[in-house]
């Protein structure tokens, strides 16, 4: 049984995997000076549409006050007067029509980078997600990388979803699979079965349980990216762990596909952070493009604990 | 104190900060990277300060400790092993041991592996984690009781000496 010590000596010996201090001032001094915020909330609701709820809220009963979408006269009329349920009904159902799809996570304006195929996997479905490609503020690819692996049965995938809104700032889904990286600075890749753990974040999987679980309201109509959209707040329960944790949680889906548009979240250190969901069939140029490439010459690393793709580099959405 | 000053005299224990907390190369150095990204472009007030390297270390902890949601859905643990299985594992009980410490350390939750990593690298005391992080005394004994647990570490307790924590009821 290790001791104290031993755990001492442990994370000493950790200083190894210390990086190099030029590497890191070199993309200090090479950063491009931006504002925090690059990208921009959809506009709020517009003050019309919420006076139209009160009036359709009135009408239906103070009860379902947060459960109703406010009927805009612009909006299609399928999206009127839609209880919570029939909302979170029909979410469901859009996002399994694009199960089979590619679910790219673009910081809002940025290009497809990275993508997960299947969208939303199936137990026992291989399951790939490309990490990358990470560019530096000189525009070249200096990470690369992808994970695969089986999704879990239905039994581990529940026990994540029970579990979703209990663990909001830690832990996920235990997985083991292979993880496979092409580092373009040290011209070294490497390929590992390794473990990892899928996060409760931009996953299908992820975005379903938040919806099955009922864990938004409804704040209205509003119109992103020129379509018109639905915004929801997801109810994020206090937090007794330490900060900085999630203190708000938004999500647009499409008024008319009732798929997911853009997530956007707020810290409790004042930080935001927001990419948008594009589902796209499966080609066989997109799917080839999902591969990383490994360039000729390059060196194989070996293998060590925690190898795999960095999951959070530079230039990976979301953005800060 | 300049950044350039800092850079070279404070940034190295930085860098080994980071290095430990996440345990990985990789991500130590993106951590870092953010961070003293941040902190070059606010560095007017930041070099004001008395103790510049404090606050950068806060920034580093606060950076480590959001990235678990809402940033990216992958996050390597454990032990990995080469796909081809050419590279020969080392079976020395010792360094198994080890790796298999260093293993149940990359599952544990941020807020656990920062508290260990606070007291057993840095060597702070409860409070002083307490005020890193942002919460009681109380709340850092309940993780490091927590983490202890799950890496199964004997506590070095002999007779007459004061525990390193207590377990209190949360």
């Amino acid at each position: 049984m290790p001791t104290e010590d031993d755990l001492r000596v442990a994370f000493s010996d950790m200083e190894r995997l210390t990086p190099d201090a030029a590497d890191v001032l070199r993309a200090v001094y090479d950063h491009p000076r931006r504002p925090d915020r690059s990208w921009r909330l959809p506009s709020p609701v517009p003050r019309r549409h919420v006076l139209r709820a009160g009036l359709a809220l009135g009408a239906a009963g103070a009860v379902a006050a947060a459960a109703v979408i406010a009927a805009v006269a612009h909006g299609p009329a399928t999206a009127a007067n839609i209880a919570v349920p029939v909302l979170r009904a029909r979410l469901l159902a859009a996002i399994d029509t694009v199960g089979g799809d590619i679910l790219y996570t673009p910081a809002p304006g940025q290009p497809l980078g990275g993508g997960q195929y299947p969208a939303y996997p199936r137990p026992g479905q291989e399951v790939r997600v490309r990490i990358g490609p990470a560019r530096g503020s000189d525009g070249k690819i200096y990470k690369d990388g992808e994970y695969s692996f089986t999704m879990p049965s239905k039994t581990a995938q529940h026990h994540y979803i029970n579990h979703y809104t209990a663990h909001l700032d830690q832990g996920g889904l235990q997985l083991s699979g292979t993880a496979m990286w092409v580092d373009h600075f040290s011209r070294v890749w490497g390929e590992c079965h390794s473990t990892f753990i899928l996060g409760f974040t931009l996953d299908a999987a992820g975005i379903r349980a938040e919806i099955a679980n009922g864990q938004f309201t409804v704040i209205g109509r509003t119109v992103l990216n020129g379509q018109q959209a639905i915004e929801l707040r997801f109810n994020v329960p206090p937090s007794n762990e330490a900060p900085p944790h999630v203190t708000a949680e938004r999500m647009w889906v499409n008024a008319t596909t009732y798929l997911p548009m853009r997530d956007y979240t707020r810290w409790s250190d004042g930080r935001q952070s927001a990419f948008d969901y594009v589902f796209l069939p499966p080609t066989a140029e997109r799917l080839a493009k999902l591969r990383p490439v490994i360039p000729a010459g390059y060196t194989r690393a070996l293998c060590t604990p925690g190898s795999g793709p960095n999951p959070r580099t530079r230039g990976f959405p979301p953005p800060r | 104190m300049t950044f350039e000053e800092f850079a070279a005299d404070r940034l190295p224990g930085m860098l080994r900060f980071a290095a430990v907390l996440t345990g990985d190369r990789a991500l130590a150095e993106d951590l870092a990277q953010e961070v003293m990204i941040r902190a070059h472009s606010r560095w007017r007030k930041i070099g004001s300060l008395d103790r510049p390297e404090y606050y950068v270390r806060k920034m580093i902890l606060n950076e480590f400790l959001s990235w678990r949601r809402r940033e990216w859905r992958m996050i390597p643990s454990g032990t990995a092993s080469d796909v081809d299985h050419r590279s020969a594992p080392d079976h020395a009980p010792g360094y198994a041991e080890r790796d298999a410490l260093l293993a149940r350390l990359g599952k544990l939750p941020a807020r656990q592996r920062a508290v260990l990593a606070l007291r057993y690298y840095e060597g702070l005391c409860d409070t002083e984690i307490a005020d890193l992080i942002g919460c009681k005394p109380g709340t850092v004994r309940g993780y490091a009781t927590r983490a202890l647990a799950a890496l199964r570490v004997e506590m070095n307790v002999r007779p007459g000496q004061e525990p390193a924590f207590i377990e209190e009821t949360i």
